[in-house]
């Protein structure tokens, strides 16, 4: 690597992490402030890195920024779509199913390798080892957030419809864009240390939780399945813990304690 | 609570007007993405067609988004009729 190009990435790498800082900011302006603030903040920002990487040239730094676009868009999208006549399991289909479709147009339009979502034999007890981790980790979830349970009366029908809608709205939509298309440009721009900005990016998207202690939890999660999509290459194990986590947080141990 | 829907979305539904203000700023953001899509291929170049397409990424959500809103409205005026 030239001086010259190591400059320019790590000028890219100092302007990726400035946009991952506004990104965190407009979500405490949107928990301080308010919400109205925090959409305008996302809004401003989702247009300054889609402007970056259509008027700058194509290299690793710039494809970086048009995946993060992807962080202000689900907020923007979370904070618009949902009604309050509408129940609240299909929120995350209203926001989650346009957020696919950002996350499709975007692989579609910006060239870089991610983990794939290709089956493999000799890996599966290591996938789903991982996800089976998603068990005691919605536990520990539930522990900490005790939200009340997404559908009042659980019946079995239910519950596997409430589920579909987390394993394919919450679980693939999000791992597919963190672990998948917004890791795989952290690892071509910053190396290893992309996993920490990546991992520091999805636990800021929790900070409307409105628990410090769910961030940092999430924040841990986030960063082990980074480092397994990582060693693995796959994302099917990562999406399975990210399901059996939001199933149980959502559903199952609120209704079991409630 | 997933980052797709917050403990903060809960608290923009309880408030019409914190609704049609994230509204506003979502269709607003819609329109200039829409103009910055038109303009860039004119300012020349192959290039500059391609890229352009990256706006893409939020104007097709943005537009889905758009008439999800549209359909549960009109449900929703329908059904208190």
């Amino acid at each position: 690597m030239t001086g010259q190009t190591a400059r320019r990435r790590g000028a890219g790498r100092v302007i990726v992490v400035l946009y991952v800082a506004a990104i965190i900011g407009a979500e405490v302006i949107a928990v301080a402030v308010g919400p109205v603030a925090g959409v305008a903040c996302d809004a401003a920002v989702l247009l300054a890195l889609l402007n970056s990487y259509a008027f700058a040239p194509d290299r690793s730094e710039n494809r970086f920024l048009a995946f993060l676009a992807l962080a202000p868009l689900l907020r923007v999208l979370s904070l618009t779509l949902p009604n309050r006549h509408v129940a609240e399991i299909w929120w995350y289909a209203m926001a989650g199913a346009p957020f696919l479709l950002g996350a499709y147009l975007a692989a579609r339009e910006v060239p870089v390798s991610w983990p794939g979502l290709q089956f493999r034999r000799d890996g599966a007890l290591t996938q789903a080892a991982i996800a089976l981790a998603g068990v005691p980790l919605g536990v520990a979830a539930y522990e900490i957030l005790t939200p009340s349970p997404l559908i009042a009366h659980l019946t079995v029908p239910s519950l596997v419809g409430a589920a579909l809608i987390l394993v394919v709205f919450s679980a693939f939509a999000e791992e597919l864009v963190f672990r998948g298309l917004l890791q795989g440009a952290a690892l071509e721009l910053f190396g290893r240390s992309g996993l920490v900005i990546v991992g520091v990016l999805f636990a800021g998207l929790y900070i409307g939780s409105l628990s410090v202690g769910y961030v940092a939890f999430i924040g841990g999660v986030g960063l082990a399945l980074a480092i397994a999509v990582e060693r693995t290459g796959v994302l099917w194990g990562a999406i399975g813990a990210r399901a059996l986590l939001n199933i149980g947080l959502l559903l199952v141990w609120p209704t079991v304690h409630g | 609570m997933t980052s797709t829907v917050t403990e903060l979305t809960a608290r923009v539904i309880e408030s019409r007007s914190l609704t049609m203000g994230a509204g506003v700023v979502a269709v607003v953001l819609l329109i200039v993405l829409l103009i910055q899509y038109q303009v860039l291929p004119m300012m020349g170049g192959a290039s500059a067609v391609r890229r352009s397409r990256v706006y893409l990424v939020a104007i097709g959500p943005l537009c889905a988004a758009f008439v999800v809103v549209v359909i549960t409205r009109l449900a929703d005026s329908l059904n208190s009729t």
